[in-house]
C-alpha cells in the first residue's frame, strides 16, 4: 500500500474530507483473532462458541507531507458504542501495529521484539494511544497525545483519521520512526465493542500488510 | 509491582500457595447488620470519583439475593474438573448504584407535600437493586420466618479465579501473605476479573477505567492495624489472623476446632473468608408448638451456602454452649466471645491507627 505524499495535507485531517475520495484505498481483510491465541483459559472458554470478530474488513488510506502521516481508517459497524459508564460497556476501537524489531510476530510482538502499537478508542474519539508490546498482555503506553484523531460515525461505517509526526523524539525507541522513502510493515485490528469486545477478543489482519511511503 | 508470580495459579496441576495466608473468620451468631464494617470501609477507601458506588464489604440478609443481585447463580470460579466457569459482568444496578435523591425538591422545592425523597441512578434511571434492598426480608413463613447477617469480601482465595482470567497479569497473590491485589497500572478496565470472580466481589470504575475490590486494608495490614471492617466491628465477629499460626483463633476455628466454613467452596477457588454458621431458635409446628428437633433456619439452606459440614459444626457449638452454661471451661466459647479486644481477635494486628 502506498502512503501517497500530498502538499495538503491538513485538507484531510476530517474523515469525511472530499479530498480521500482521490486517495486510493487497500482493502484488509480481517478475521477473529483464534481461541488459541486467548492469553487465558478463562477468556478462551468464554468465547469458544461466541461469534465475535465479525468485522470483515477495513478499508486504509495514507497520506504524509514529509513532516507529518495521516491513515484513513475505515469499516463497516452499524451500531457506535462510544460510552463507557455502564460496567459491559466496551466502546469500538481500532488499532495500527508496527514492528519495532526486524522479526516481530504480528500478534502483539514477542520479548525483545516489541511492537508500537496505535490504538484508538471510541470513548476519547479526539487522540489515540502509542502502546508498545513484547507479547500478549503485555501492551503499556508509551504516549498519549503524540497521536491525534478525528472521528465520524455515519450510522452505518466508522471513519478514523490518525496522525502522527513522521517521526518523534519523545520516547523514540518505543515509537515506529518513518520517513519518505521507507517501506515497512504493519497491521490492523478492530474491536466491536457492542458484542463485549476487548482485549484478544477482536478482529484482526492475520498478515502484514507493505508500506511503502512515497519519497 | 509488574513481576508476574505463579502464587495463586495453576502450574502443572497444583495451585501455588503463599508462604503465609491472612484470613478471616466471621462467626455469623454475633453479626448485628449494622454495616459499620461496610461504612468503613467505604469511609477508608471507596471516596474517590469513579468509585461512589463500590462497596467492597457488603453485608447481605439471608436468604437472600445479596449484592450484585442473584449473584449466587452467576457462575465463574473453577467446575469440578478445574475448568473455568463462564458467567457475565453483573450491572451497575445489579450491584446497586450511588442514587441521588431530590433532597432539593422534597427539603427546599416546597414540595414536601406532592412528592417523597426519592432515589435516582446517576443514568436518570428508576433504581432496580442497591446493595440491601432485601435487608431484613429473609425467608420462611410466620411463625417460622428467619433471616441471618452474612457479611461478604473478596475472600482472597487461594486459586483465585479474578487472577487467572486476567489477560493482562494484573492481579497477583502476595507471597507474604497471600493478599489478592489488583495492580492499577498493569488493569486495562477489561473486566474478565468481574466475569470470573464467582463471588462478584470486583467493582469497575468507569472514570479510571480499571477494576477494583478488597485490598484486605493491606497499607494497615503491613503497620500491624487490623482492617477497618474488622477494628471497627461492634458486634466483634471478625477474626483476623494467618491460618498457620497455631496460637491464633484463626487456626483454631479453622484447624482445630473446624466449625469455621468457607462460602460456596463448590465455586473451586478455595476462599480464605471463613464462616462460623449460624445457629437458629427451633421451628413452631401448625399447633403452635415449640419444635426443639428442628431449627429455625433450614439445615439444606445452610448446607447450600457453607457446605455438608454444617450439622457436625452447629452441634460443635450447641456442645460447647451448653458446657459453657454449665459453668464448664469451653475453649471453643471462650475463642468465640473474645473477651480481650483486640488482642483475641486479631492478636497480630492490635496497633491503634490513632497511635501512628
Ligand atoms: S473472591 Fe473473587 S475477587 Fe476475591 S480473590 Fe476470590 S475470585 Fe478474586
Ligand atoms: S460491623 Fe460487624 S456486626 Fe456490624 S454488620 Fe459488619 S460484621 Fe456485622
Amino acid at each position: 500500500m502506498l502512503v501517497r505524499r500530498t502538499d495538503a495535507i491538513d485538507a484531510l485531517a476530517d474523515p469525511g474530507a472530499a479530498g480521500w475520495g482521490a486517495i486510493a484505498a487497500e482493502t484488509v481483510k480481517l478475521m477473529p483473532a483464534p481461541a488459541a491465541m486467548q492469553p487465558t483459559r478463562y477468556i478462551a472458554t468464554k468465547w469458544r462458541d461466541q461469534a465475535y470478530g465479525a468485522v470483515a474488513s477495513l478499508d486504509v488510506q495514507g497520506v504524509h507531507d514529509g513532516a507529518t502521516i495521516a491513515f484513513r481508517l475505515r469499516w463497516r459497524d452499524s451500531a457506535k458504542n462510544a460510552v463507557r459508564f455502564e460496567n459491559t460497556d466496551f466502546p469500538d476501537a481500532a488499532a495500527l501495529l508496527f514492528p519495532l524489531a526486524a522479526d516481530a510476530p504480528l500478534f502483539m510482538g514477542a520479548p525483545g521484539q516489541p511492537v508500537n502499537l496505535w490504538y484508538w478508542r471510541a470513548d476519547f474519539p479526539e487522540r489515540a494511544r502509542s502502546d508498545v508490546a513484547s507479547g500478549i498482555g503485555s501492551s503499556r503506553v508509551v504516549d498519549d497525545t503524540a497521536i491525534t484523531a478525528r472521528a465520524a460515525h455515519d450510522g452505518e461505517f466508522w471513519s478514523v483519521v490518525l496522525r502522527r509526526a513522521l517521526k518523534v523524539q519523545a520516547n523514540a525507541a518505543e515509537s515506529v520512526q518513518l520517513e519518505p522513502g521507507q517501506r515497512l510493515r504493519t497491521t490492523f485490528a478492530v474491536w466491536e465493542g457492542g458484542n463485549l469486545e476487548r482485549a484478544g477478543i477482536k478482529a484482526f489482519a492475520p498478515q502484514w500488510v507493505e508500506l511503502a511511503i512515497e519519497a | 509491582m509488574n513481576a508476574r508470580t505463579d502464587v495463586g495459579r495453576m502450574m502443572e496441576g497444583q495451585v501455588v500457595t503463599p508462604k503465609r495466608q491472612l484470613a478471616m473468620v466471621f462467626d455469623l451468631n454475633k453479626c448485628l447488620g449494622c454495616h459499620t464494617c461496610s461504612i468503613s470501609c467505604k469511609r477508608q477507601w471507596t471516596r474517590e470519583e469513579g468509585m461512589e458506588h463500590q462497596w467492597w464489604a457488603v453485608v447481605n440478609t439471608m436468604p437472600g439475593k445479596g449484592t450484585p443481585k442473584d449473584w449466587e447463580g452467576m457462575g465463574g470460579g473453577w467446575n469440578a474438573e478445574g475448568e473455568p466457569n463462564p458467567s457475565r459482568i453483573p450491572l451497575r444496578d445489579e450491584y446497586g448504584d450511588a442514587w441521588q435523591f431530590n433532597k432539593q425538591e422534597v427539603f427546599h422545592g416546597g414540595k414536601g407535600v406532592e412528592t417523597y425523597l426519592a432515589p435516582t441512578n446517576p443514568d436518570g434511571s428508576k433504581p432496580g437493586w442497591g446493595p440491601n434492598w432485601d435487608e431484613d426480608e429473609g425467608g420462611g413463613e410466620y411463625p417460622n420466618s428467619h433471616f441471618f447477617y452474612l457479611p461478604r469480601i473478596c475472600n482472597h482465595c487461594t486459586h483465585p479465579a479474578c487472577l487467572e482470567a486476567c489477560p493482562r497479569g494484573a492481579i497477583y497473590k502476595r507471597d507474604e501473605d497471600g493478599i489478592v491485589l489488583i495492580n492499577d497500572k498493569q488493569c486495562k478496565g477489561f473486566r474478565f476479573c468481574m466475569e470470573a470472580c464467582p463471588y462478584k466481589r470486583i467493582y469497575y470504575n468507569h472514570v479510571r477505567d480499571i477494576s477494583q475490590k478488597c485490598i484486605f486494608c493491606f497499607p494497615r495490614v503491613e503497620k500491624g492495624v487490623a482492617p477497618a471492617c474488622a477494628r471497627q466491628c461492634p458486634g466483634r465477629l471478625r477474626f483476623v489472623g494467618y491460618l498457620d499460626d497455631e496460637n491464633g483463633p484463626i487456626h483454631k476455628l479453622v484447624h482445630q476446632w473446624k466449625v469455621a466454613l468457607p462460602l460456596h467452596g463448590e465455586y473451586g477457588t478455595q476462599p480464605n473468608v471463613y464462616y462460623v454458621p449460624p445457629l437458629s431458635p427451633p421451628r413452631v409446628d401448625a399447633n403452635g408448638k415449640v419444635d426443639p428437633s428442628k431449627p429455625r433456619i433450614p439445615l439444606d439452606y445452610l448446607e447450600s451456602l457453607f457446605g455438608p459440614r454444617v450439622a457436625e459444626v452447629l452441634e460443635v457449638i450447641k456442645a460447647e454452649k451448653e458446657k459453657k452454661a454449665r459453668g464448664e471451661a469451653s475453649e471453643l466459647m471462650d475463642t468465640l466471645i473474645v473477651y480481650k479486644w483486640p488482642e483475641d481477635i486479631f492478636p497480630d494486628f492490635t496497633v491503634d491507627p490513632a497511635e501512628l
